[in-house]
């Protein structure tokens, strides 16, 4: 799947997840940038990114990355 | 978020220089002001009050407050407590005198030649009619006395011998806090349960004679008449022999002995230098423990301040003794009768030149 | 050995600071590394000698098997992890447990566990190897970092520092492999920095354990101890000693944690944060992000997300509904690691009792909060107000002081008692004087609780206040949380230099008070 392709598609599970449209994405963007984004809003994305892609990730795979960026590299594949 | 600080202009080395300088500043001024706080000693000697010392107090207020004369005074440690009885000291001296002679025992228990310097100093200051000190010799002293680190000045503390002195840094720094502690107690005596002022009612009286028996704060009793089965005073005296033995390596016996009994020699040069210009003569009592075996002595080093006196005798009666190295009161009436007819010819020669 | 001794502040610190010092100048990161591990070494020896055995076998034993982890893939990996974190557990468990299971086993078959029988032989108290609960949970987060490819390298002798590394060895923080190795690794640099920093953590410290928190013990520990001969303190009492009790666990543990810290830092190594202004938070998921917080970060990193991530899955693969996926993937993973944590200090009922409360306080919480947030969506409620944040907090601290009565209390007859008095059962029983300086009484304790409360919501916390110095690992959550009223700032001057001085030395001073060990020795 191409870069900008994941990046919609992330996004939209994104904004579902925390609860905000308003966000725009960045590369660099982290969990301290977003209020929602929490230990436990976290799962529950690491979950609903996994469903949207229909992907399986490791807990290894997901505390390598450490911004949004990584994780649009990782999806990319 | 980067810090800011440090390495950013405007805050430089120099700011890190500033704050080291504080640092020891700082640390200096406490322990200037600690050291120097009002010191009461009174408020000190009762600091083990709820100790088997707790007769620090009472010695304290028969040296500062009790205005009976001090004639002979007995330093030591429990053995000599337990078995040099003042009352018969003073009987068969001023018998053999032919005048009132006033015998005090000044004894402590646990062994330590630094407190026993401090209490000659204030002796000769507050008694100055003192004219012989009966000191205890009981064998190898290389520790410091529990209440030395309670009552010296930080003068006292400061100049003990450095080397082989493994209660130097404990004694330095348990002033600051001692000096804050004294302090406290100053201002607020009622809150730790002491007494600022000497109340006579509360005094133990003149002629104190711990021979006797007493009762310490935990409720049980020492000396007076206590016995112990002979075949458990033996056993005793063998596992004090085996423990003795076992220490050596810690007593570090393969150094100079004026190295490792530097708290002794120290203290000692202090004590006689005392003595020499108070005019006080000083006599050393070694009392045995029971059975053939005794600890290792030093008289020759000791023999340089004055004559000691082994009343080696009394280990030959397992009656005389309440432990293994203490005597009981029957002990203590041999003994104290025995040393005092051994002393009596120099304090006849203090007394009439 | 403890850091709030003359023996290691003036003496075994100065030495290995020295000696780690020439080997940088001299040798370089070997040689370093070899000081960090031979100091370990001693440290240990020295505070609990005859443990020494269990150290170096979980040492070797670990190490062997992270090398197996790091070897294999797919199943055989998974195997090796499964077999090490078990490995890690079961000591754990032994060692706190058997005892606990043994007087348990003798409630339900006296007859088997007969006095001097075999049974009761096997299944007594067994001494706890000084700090095994810390050093193993960081052998198990070693394992399972070295299995989700977060451990690039493993070199031995970085390992055995990182385990032997004595500002941390016997009471934490719990620091995790992959923090510790680049920074020991790493050739030393900014010593002054390093040095200035970690000065001032340590003098902070121990002035927290020694002037404050062994003052608080002076009149909680003989309360608590007064309530376990059975009698039952009034309601006021009941409450002051509980707060009184929390005030001095966070200044023993805080001020522990400083020092620890600080001691790191000398060596170039920055700690992991144990807490971050713990009595100021609004929830009791705050609580547990904010107090000892690096025990809260390894539950969750470890036990949480490993429970969370599939159960989640497998909820939503289900389709059981927001609700459903809300239950398994966060309530059920949360109470567990809420068990764990009060499990992990001990086996005793109190400690199992403590997180009980804890997992339901924390499951009520998320639950709330999760049904809270879909409401407010559909109703489009204000966001939190000030008084929500005040009910918040007092909430949350009337929790935790019930739950502590648990943690302290010698027995759960005890932890009746007290928690009876605090709702006013003993109202009219009377528990006259206050067990400390008997004549100040009731006076003196409201003095010193005032003081410990003014510092906790007036005063910055440590890491706050030396902000400029980076004191610690990042943590996220420390942006949000106010400074106080005074907003105090550290910053390199003559001023902090004298007061940072003047609090060395008194707690120096403080020390011959008398030698209070530290709260967390004992788990």
């Amino acid at each position: 799947m191409d870069r900008y392709a994941v990046i919609d598609k992330l996004m939209e599970v994104f904004a579902d997840t925390f609860d905000d449209d308003e966000i725009a994405y960045r590369d660099d963007l982290t969990a301290a940038d977003v209020a929602e984004w929490d230990s436990l809003s976290n799962i529950r994305f690491m979950v609903a990114v996994e469903q949207a892609f229909g992907r399986k990730f490791s807990i290894g795979d997901w505390q390598n990355l450490k911004q949004l960026g990584d994780l649009v590299n990782l999806l990319a594949v | 978020m980067e810090p800011a600080g440090l390495y950013q202009p405007g805050d430089t080395l120099s700011g890190i220089g500033r704050y080291a300088l504080g640092l020891v500043i700082g640390f200096a001024l406490v322990l200037a002001a600690t050291l120097c706080l009002p010191f009461n000693g009174y408020l000190a000697s009762q600091q083990a009050r709820d100790s088997e010392m707790f007769h620090t107090r009472w010695i304290y207020e028969r040296i500062h407050f009790d205005p009976a004369p001090i004639d002979v005074a007995i330093i030591g440690s429990s053995r000599v407590e337990a078995g040099i009885s003042p009352l018969i000291m003073t009987q068969v001296l001023s018998q053999k005198l032919g005048r009132p002679v006033h015998a005090v025992s000044l004894a402590m228990v646990r062994p330590g030649r630094d407190y026993h310097a401090l209490l000659v100093r204030d002796l000769v200051r507050y008694h100055p009619e003192v004219k012989l000190i009966i000191l205890s010799d009981d064998g190898f002293m290389p520790l410091s006395h529990p209440m030395f680190q309670e009552m010296a000045t930080p003068t006292d503390v400061v100049s003990q011998p450095l080397l082989i002195n493994r209660d130097y840094f404990k004694n330095l720094f348990a002033l600051p806090y001692r000096n804050l502690l004294n302090v406290a107690e100053q201002v607020r005596p009622g809150w730790f349960g002491v007494y600022k002022t000497f109340d006579p009612s509360r005094y133990a009286g003149s002629d104190l004679d711990r021979t006797l028996g007493y009762r310490l704060p935990d409720g049980h009793w020492r000396n007076g008449d206590t016995v112990m089965p002979v075949a458990q005073l033996m056993k005793r005296a063998e596992q004090t022999k085996a423990t003795g033995r076992s220490r050596q390596f810690v007593h570090l016996s393969f150094l100079p002995e004026a190295w490792r009994l530097a708290i002794e020699y120290r203290n000692m040069a202090a004590i006689g230098r005392l003595a020499d210009d108070h005019h006080v003569v000083l006599v050393f009592v070694g009392l045995p423990m029971v059975g053939p075996y005794d600890e290792p002595r030093n008289p020759a080093f000791l023999m340089r301040y004055g004559p000691d006196i082994m009343l080696i005798s009394l280990r030959n009666n397992p009656g005389f003794y309440q432990d293994d190295v203490h005597l009981n009161r029957a002990g203590a009436i041999v003994a104290t009768r025995d040393l005092a007819d051994r002393v009596a010819p120099f304090l006849a020669k203090r007394i009439v030149p | 050995m403890a850091f709030n001794s003359y023996g290691f502040a003036l003496l075994f610190l100065p030495i290995v600071f020295a000696l780690y010092r020439l080997a940088a100048l001299l040798r370089g990161p070997g040689a370093r590394l070899l000081v960090v591990i031979a100091a370990g070494l001693v440290f240990y020896a020295l505070a609990c000698a005859w443990a020494l055995p269990v150290l170096l076998i979980s040492l070797v034993g670990n190490y062997a098997v992270a090398g197996r982890i790091a070897a294999t893939q797919g199943t055989t990996q998974r195997g090796w992890l499964i077999f090490g974190v078990t490995a890690n557990v079961a000591a754990l468990v032994i060692y706190k447990f058997t005892g606990f299971f043994g007087a348990n086993l003798a409630l339900v078959m006296p007859g088997f566990m007969a006095a001097g029988g075999a049974a009761s032989r096997l299944w007594r108290e067994l001494a706890l190897p000084l700090g095994i609960s810390f050093f193993t949970f960081q052998q198990i987060s070693l394992l399972v970092d070295v299995a989700r490819g977060l451990v690039p390298q493993l070199r031995p002798l970085t390992y055995l520092a990182s385990i032997l590394f004595f500002p941390y060895l016997v009471s934490g923080p719990i620091t995790y492999y992959r923090e510790f190795a680049p920074q020991i690794e790493a050739e030393p640099r900014d010593w002054l920095r390093n040095g200035i920093t970690g000065i001032t953590l340590f003098s902070v410290g121990l002035f927290k354990k020694t002037l404050l928190a062994d003052s608080l013990i002076l009149w909680v520990d003989p309360m608590f101890a007064d309530v376990a001969t059975g009698k039952s303190p009034v309601a006021v009492q009941a409450w002051v000693m509980v707060a009184g009790f929390l005030m001095q666990m966070y200044f023993d543990f805080s001020g522990y944690s400083d020092m620890a810290a600080g001691v790191a830092r000398l060596f170039g190594v920055r700690l992991p944060l144990n807490f971050y202004s713990p009595m100021r938070v609004t929830s009791i998921m705050d609580w547990w992000r904010r107090w000892h917080m690096s025990l809260g970060r390894f539950v969750n990193d470890y036990i949480f997300q490993s429970l969370a991530l599939p159960l989640t899955r497998k909820a939503v693969m289900r389709g059981h509904g927001r609700w459903g996926v809300m239950v398994l993937g966060v309530l059920m993973p949360t109470a567990v690691s809420m068990l764990v944590i009060g499990a992990w200090h001990g086996g005793r009922w109190t400690y199992i009792v403590f997180g009980l409360l804890h997992a339901v306080y924390m499951v009520v919480a998320e639950a709330w909060l999760f049904w809270r947030k879909k409401n407010r969506k559909h109703k489009g409620a204000a966001a939190p107000s000030r008084l929500d944040h005040v009910r918040g907090h007092v909430l949350t601290i009337l929790c935790v002081l019930v739950a502590l009565v648990p943690f302290r209390a010698a027995d759960m007859a005890s932890a009746l008692r007290i928690w009876g008095a605090m709702v006013g059962f003993n109202g009219s029983a009377v528990w006259l004087p206050w067990p400390v300086m008997a004549p100040v009484g009731a006076g003196l304790v409201a003095v010193e609780l005032a003081a410990a409360l003014f510092i906790v919501y007036a005063l910055p916390n440590t890491a706050q206040w030396l902000d400029r110095l980076d004191p610690s690992l990042p943590f996220a959550g420390g942006d949000k949380v106010s400074r106080g009223p005074f907003g105090w700032r550290w910053r390199a001057g003559l001023g902090w230099g004298l007061l940072t001085g003047a609090a060395l030395m008194l707690g120096l001073t403080f020390v011959s008070r008398g030698a209070n060990s530290f709260v967390y020795f004992s788990f």
